[in-house]
């Protein structure tokens, strides 16, 4: 079997002296789709806080491998570097930095050498038509003003245009109108290959939609509970957690 | 008498803050004066007037650097300039003050905007070590609309001077830009006087201080006649020991009923020995007024900087990049978009030195 493109083994994570992930085990193949699904506040985003090396969160015991490679104490914008990419829950706020001045910035970062500006500037329009933002956007300073939906859609444009080879997206879907989800979702569906692999983290089925997920795996309380194939997602959102945990 | 920089009122008494420290003194006048100076009138647009003399409107105006210092620099002026403007001009006027080692460049310039008339200027300042003084002084008839955007882009051993006094008449509008990016000493004092309905004032200043640079600002909104408005928004950075003052006041005259004033600095410090101290004052002599006051004062935005590393920005350049990021709307306010990159180029390169 080839080397998954992430793998985690026994991943303790705290924060603030408090353990929130107790030993959390998961590996996503190149090209798979995997949902983690849990209660709120159950650590969903610690892990992929931990997966990207945000320094707030300190992994105290377990290994994170990326491309074979053991990251656990790289940097964050390294594993950027390496094909990572998280869709944040909260997207930040960055005045005095345009959108497409940000986007450049990033793409020249990842792929080592600053894109060409002309053929920058089309692809950059053609994906925020594709994404329903429009064209001004991109010089408007970063998600400066921008509703919820409109920061999602943003980091999805983010994703789009750096093409990294791991997407990690934290409730992307929320706060996004039902025909923003869609729009969403072929926009993952058109990145999406055989190569680049996807962890979505959701409350909702919607965005889940005309994608082939792989895996889905239930977090609660630090731990992973159950795992499963694509029908637990509909368990989840037809029964609740309750229904899906006592099988375990 | 020989106060710099001196703040409107002496409520500060105590803090030793009320007007420019010995670091900011003048150097002394050589005897046989300040010798050459080289000034250049870089682009003169089409349809306004190069006069000879001064308006003597414009000379009485007082700058915010104070009489003593407008004095200094109005009678030692090596280089001159004056102009009228009677009707809406498009392209700036560009005017560039070179110093050197040894050399000083003493400028007095004057502007006289007739009624509906409209100029925008472009100041810069270069060299490496010398003197550079420069007094602006600014009439605006009623509704006319005065831009003078100053880029100073010495070196650091440059002591610097420059004061700017507007007096504008009811339904005018003056637009300040000043982008100091180096000199040892940075002393800038800026005065606009609102003196009939409607006047209005709005600064952006952003400024740089690194090594042991001096820097200090006193700024001064007038508002005397009503429904004036002043806006006075600054950003810095400092590093290494550089000592910054910034007076800012908003002076409510009897008579300036609602009128609006707001006035903020938000500076990012990059070392723990940098000296920030904000002064921010506002006098009310008058009921109905508005007039506000923000400021804030850190290291950069961790969060921020995590963001941008997410994207595979390493921390240097995102160190770089959030800086620039301060300056930008500042520097957008350059209304010439060869200048403006050529001054986001060499922030970019004073950035990374800092
Ligand atoms: N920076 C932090 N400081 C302190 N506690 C934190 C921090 N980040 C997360 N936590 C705590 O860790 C626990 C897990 O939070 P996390 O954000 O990972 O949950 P989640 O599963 O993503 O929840 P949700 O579905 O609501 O997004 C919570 O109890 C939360 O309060
Ligand atoms: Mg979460």
């Amino acid at each position: 079997m080839s080397t998954p493109l992430l793998k985690i083994e026994g991943l303790h994570v705290s924060v603030d002296e408090k353990e929130i992930l107790h030993g959390v085990d998961l590996e996503i193949g190149a090209g798979q789709v995997h949902v983690l699904m849990g209660p709120n506040g159950t650590g969903k985003s610690t892990l992929v806080s931990a997966v990207m090396g945000d320094p707030r969160f300190t992994v105290t015991e377990g290994r994170i491998y990326f491309k074979g490679e053991d990251v656990t104490e790289a940097k964050t914008d390294e594993r950027a570097r390496m094909g990572m990419f998280l869709s944040f829950q909260a997207p930040q706020e960055i005045p005095g930095i345009t959108l497409e001045n940000f986007i450049r910035t990033a793409c020249g970062a990842v792929s080592g050498k600053q894109p060409k500006l002309f053929a920058f500037r089309r692809e950059l329009r053609e994906q925020m038509a594709r994404l329903g933002l429009d064209e001004s956007y991109a010089e408007r300073y970063l998600n400066v003003g921008f509703s919820g939906g409109e920061k999602k859609k943003s980091e999805i444009l983010q994703l789009l245009m750096m093409k990294p080879a791991l997407a990690l997206l934290d409730e992307t879907d929320s706060g996004l109108d039902v025909d923003a989800v869609r729009t969403v979702t072929e926009g993952i569906k058109a990145w999406h290959n055989a190569e680049n692999s996807l962890l979505i983290i959701t409350h909702n089925a919607k965005i889940l939609e005309g994608l082939d997920v792989d895996h889905v795996h239930v977090l609660s309380k630090g731990l992973i509970v159950r795992q499963g194939g694509a029908e637990l997602v509909r368990e989840i959102t037809e029964g609740g957690f309750a229904s899906v945990k006592e099988e375990d | 008498m020989e106060k710099v920089n001196a703040i409107p009122s002496l409520t500060w008494h105590r803090l030793r803050v009320n007007e420019a420290s010995e670091k900011g003194a003048f150097p002394p006048v050589p005897r046989r004066g300040w010798g050459a100076g080289d000034v250049t009138l870089v682009k003169v647009p089409r349809g306004i007037t190069v006069d000879e003399d001064e308006p003597i409107a414009c000379e009485e105006l007082e700058s915010g650097l104070g009489q003593y210092g407008d004095r200094l620099i109005s009678e030692n002026a090596n280089s001159r300039w004056a102009v009228t403007v009677e009707k809406k001009i498009k392209n700036p006027l560009i005017i560039e003050d070179s110093v050197a080692a040894g050399c000083a460049c003493v400028t007095c310039g004057s502007v006289y905007a007739v009624a509906g008339s409209a100029l925008k200027i472009i100041h810069i300042f270069r060299g490496d070590e010398g003197v550079s003084q420069s007094l602006t002084r600014i009439y605006l008839e009623e509704g006319a609309q005065v831009e003078l955007c100053e880029i100073q882009l010495l070196g650091a051993a440059v002591s610097r001077h420059c004061g700017v006094a507007a007096f504008g008449q009811a339904g005018s509008q003056f637009r300040y830009t000043r982008m100091e990016l180096g000199g040892a000493v940075t002393v800038c004092g800026a005065k606009a006087v609102l003196s009939a309905r409607s006047a209005a004032f709005d600064m952006a200043c952003a400024y740089m201080g690194t090594g042991d640079e001096y820097l200090d600002f006193n700024d001064v909104a007038n508002h005397i006649g009503r429904e004036t408005g002043s806006e006075m928004h600054v950003f810095g950075v400092l590093g290494g020991t550089a000592d910054k003052i910034l007076r800012g006041t908003i002076d409510f005259r009897p008579g300036a009923g609602r009128s609006v004033g707001h006035e903020s600095e938000s500076v990012i410090l990059m070392s723990p020995g940098v000296r920030n101290r904000t002064v921010p004052l506002i006098l009310c002599g008058e009921e109905e007024v508005e007039g506000q006051h923000a400021a804030s004062a850190g290291r950069l935005d961790e969060d921020a900087l995590y963001y941008l590393n997410a994207r595979g920005i390493s921390p240097e350049e995102a160190r770089r990049l959030m800086i620039e990021a301060g300056f930008r709307p500042v520097a957008d306010r350059i209304p010439d978009a060869k200048l403006r990159d050529e001054v986001l180029e060499e922030l970019g390169r004073r950035i990374a030195s800092l």
